[in-house]
C-alpha cells in the first residue's frame, strides 16, 4: 500500500469520499479505526458489537449519494458512530443495554488492585477518583476522555459535543474543578496542570 | 504535604496510563480485513438497489422475474478487494454533463482539470499519466496495478487517451471512461459511457473488453468505434479492422468483420450490416460526415460537439441532408456552411442557438 492518499489530511479525504472515492474512505477508516472502536465501547462495552457498528457506518457512507460537507471529519465520524450505536440498540429493544448506554470508562477492581494494591490508601483514592469521574455529567466525561486519554483538541471536542471551542474549554475546566471538589484535596489543582503537561509531552 | 502532592501526581499518572493501556487496539491486518468486508457489503447494497430497479421493470413477465432471480444468485457479490471498472463506474457515478472541464480522476488525488478544448493523456507502463495540452505538461499521481482512474470529457471537449498497454483511444464529447491505470495480467477491461474510437494494442494472452451499460465488446487487437451514450436508446459498434465479438446482457452475441456496423438496443442486438465506416469514425479527425441523414441528427451531434444548446423547429428536423463539415472551425462558421446547402437560418441568443426554416 502506502499510496499518496495516506498523506492527505482528513478534510481532503472527506472531499474525495463525497465524490464517491472508496479509497479515500478506506484511509479514514484505517486512520481512525481504533479511536472509533474505543469511543464506541464507552457507550456499549462490547468490542464485536462496536466493530459491526463501525462497518455499518462506513457502508452507509459509501452508499450515500448526499454526504454533507464538514471541516471536522473525526468529530463527524464519532458523532455518526454514536448515532449508529443508539439506533441499533433502540431497534434491538435491548432495554438492558439502554441503561448502560451512557458514556463510561469501565475498569474492574482487579485491574486497579494490580496497579495500586501495594498501598491501601492509594487504592482507595484511585477508586474515589474513578467514582468521581463517573459522577460527572456525560458531556464532561466525554470531554475529559477525548482530551486526556485520546489527546483531541478543544475544537474537535467542541464539534463532537456540538458546542463551540470556548465552551468545550470551559466544560473541561469545570469538570476538573468538580473532580477537585469531589476529591476534596487541596492539591487537586495539580491534576489539570499535570494532565495538560502530559498531553503536551505526548504531542511532541 | 510535598509527599501528598507526589502521591497525587503519581496516582493521576498511573491512572491515566492504565486507562490508555486498557484501550482496545486493532492491528493493521485486522483493520484491512474488516475494510474488505465493508467494501463487499457496500457493493451488495449497491447491487441490491440496482436489482430492485431491474425487478420492477421485469414484473410484466414471470419468466423475466425468474431470470432476474437466477441472476441474483449468479452475481451474488464475492468479497471484493479489487474494483473492476464496471464496479467503479457504478460506484463513482459522475455524469459527463456535470463536469465543466475535461477531468481526470485518480483515487486519492485531487482531480486534474484541463481547460483546453482538447487534451491528450498518456499513461506509462507503470500507470502514471501525463497530461499534455498545448500550454503545459502535467504528471498525475501513480496508482497501484488494477486501481481505476476515470476520465470525464464534457460536451464541447474531446480527448485522446493512451492506456498503459499502449492502446490508443479517442474520447468524444459527453463521455466518461473508466479504466485501470495499469492493467492486471489476466484481462484488460474498461467501461465507457459515451463514444470512443479505439486502436487496441494486440496482446493475445490478455483479451480487451469494452463494457457499456447495455453491451460489451471483446477484442484481441483491432480498431473500432463504440457509441454507447446512456442518454440514447441505441448504441452501435463499427469495426474498422480486426475482429470483435459484441454481446449484451441477455447473452446474445454477434461477431463483426471489418466494415460492419451493428446497432444495439436495450434488449436486442441488430444484424450486422456493411457501411462506409468513415462517417462513423471521422469525429476523431474533427470531421462530421453525413449522407442522407436528418438535420436533427446533424444538429444533435453539433450540439454535443460544441457544448451548446441548439433549438430546431420540426420542419428543419425532418430535412434530409448529405455533406461534410470541418469541426475545427468555430460553430458559427459551421452553421454558415450548413445554411449554404440547406434552406435554414440560425440565430444566436444568450444560451442557445435557434435554427428555423428560411423564408426564401
Amino acid at each position: 500500500m502506502g499510496t499518496k492518499e495516506d498523506n492527505l489530511d482528513d478534510i481532503s479525504l472527506w472531499r474525495l469520499v463525497r465524490k464517491g472515492d472508496a479509497y479515500g474512505a478506506s484511509v479514514l477508516y484505517r486512520r481512525h479505526y481504533n479511536l472509533m472502536l474505543n469511543f464506541g465501547m464507552k457507550f456499549v462495552h462490547d468490542a464485536d458489537f462496536v466493530r459491526d457498528c463501525i462497518q455499518d457506518l462506513f457502508v452507509k457512507i459509501l452508499s450515500s449519494r448526499k454526504l454533507s460537507d464538514t471541516h471536522q471529519v473525526l468529530p463527524y465520524l464519532l458523532t455518526a458512530l454514536r448515532n449508529v450505536i443508539s439506533d441499533r440498540c433502540a431497534s434491538a429493544r435491548a432495554t438492558d443495554m439502554l441503561d448502560e448506554h451512557s458514556f463510561n470508562i469501565r475498569m474492574d477492581d482487579s485491574g486497579l488492585e494490580r496497579l495500586f494494591g501495594d498501598n491501601d490508601e492509594t487504592l482507595l483514592r484511585s477508586k474515589q477518583l474513578l467514582a468521581s469521574y463517573n459522577s460527572l455529567n456525560e458531556n464532561q466525561r466525554i470531554a475529559i476522555y477525548l482530551r486526556f486519554v485520546r489527546g483531541l483538541s478543544y475544537k474537535e471536542i467542541g464539534a463532537v459535543l456540538e458546542i463551540n471551542t470556548q465552551s468545550s474549554m470551559n466544560l473541561v475546566s469545570r469538570a476538573l474543578a468538580k473532580l477537585r471538589k469531589l476529591m476534596s484535596g487541596r492539591q487537586f489543582i495539580l491534576i489539570s496542570l499535570q494532565l495538560s503537561s502530559l498531553i503536551i509531552a505526548q504531542e511532541m | 504535604m510535598g509527599k501528598d502532592r507526589l502521591d497525587q501526581r503519581s496516582l493521576m499518572l498511573r491512572m491515566l496510563k492504565h486507562v490508555r493501556e486498557s484501550e482496545e487496539t486493532t492491528c493493521r491486518d485486522e483493520i484491512d480485513a474488516s475494510w474488505t468486508e465493508v467494501m463487499s457489503r457496500a457493493f451488495s447494497e449497491q447491487r441490491r438497489r440496482l436489482r430492485r430497479r431491474m425487478v420492477w421493470t421485469a414484473v410484466a413477465s414471470v419468466a423475466a422475474v425468474a431470470v432476474v432471480a437466477g441472476a441474483y444468485f449468479m452475481i451474488r457479490p464475492e468479497p471484493v478487494t479489487q474494483l473492476t471498472p464496471v464496479d467503479y463506474a457504478i460506484f463513482a457515478q459522475t455524469s459527463p454533463g456535470n463536469a465543466e472541464e475535461i477531468t481526470l480522476m485518480i483515487p486519492g488525488n485531487e482531480d486534474l482539470l484541463m481547460k483546453e478544448r482538447e487534451a491528450e493523456i498518456v499513461y506509462d507502463g507503470q500507470g502514471t499519466p501525463e497530461v499534455r495540452s498545448h500550454s503545459s505538461v502535467l504528471r498525475g499521481g501513480q496508482s497501484e496495478a488494477g486501481v481505476c482512474n476515470q476520465l470525464v470529457v464534457p460536451s464541447g471537449r474531446r480527448a485522446r487517451l493512451t492506456l498503459s498497454d499502449g492502446t490508443h483511444m479517442w474520447v468524444n464529447s459527453g463521455t466518461r471512461v473508466v479504466y485501470p491505470a495499469s492493467f492486471l495480467d489476466k484481462k484488460r477491461e474498461i467501461f465507457v459511457d459515451g463514444e470512443v474510437y479505439l486502436e487496441v494494442a494486440r496482446n493475445e494472452k490478455s483479451p480487451f473488453v469494452v463494457r457499456t451499460n447495455n453491451f460489451s465488446v471483446q477484442v484481441l487487437g483491432t480498431s473500432f468505434n463504440v457509441s454507447a451514450y446512456a442518454s440514447q436508446a441505441v448504441g452501435s459498434v463499427v469495426l474498422v479492422n480486426g475482429s470483435v465479438d459484441v454481446s449484451n446482457k441477455t447473452g446474445a452475441d454477434v461477431r463483426l468483420t471489418p466494415g460492419e456496423l451493428v446497432e444495439i438496443r436495450t434488449k436486442e442486438i441488430g444484424t450486422p450490416r456493411h457501411v462506409d465506416v468513415e462517417p462513423y469514425i471521422c469525429w476523431k479527425d474533427n470531421l462530421l460526415i453525413y449522407s442522407d441523414d436528418s438535420l436533427e441528427n446533424v444538429f444533435r451531434k453539433l450540439s454535443l460537439y460544441y457544448g451548446r444548446t441548439i433549438i430546431i423547429s420540426p420542419e428543419v428536423a425532418a430535412l434530409r441532408v448529405s455533406g461534410k463539415l470541418d469541426l475545427k472551425d468555430n460553430l458559427e462558421d459551421v452553421l454558415r456552411a450548413v445554411s449554404f446547402s440547406t434552406p435554414v437560418e440560425y440565430e444566436f441568443t444568450d444560451d442557445a442557438i435557434t435554427v428555423r426554416k428560411s423564408e426564401k
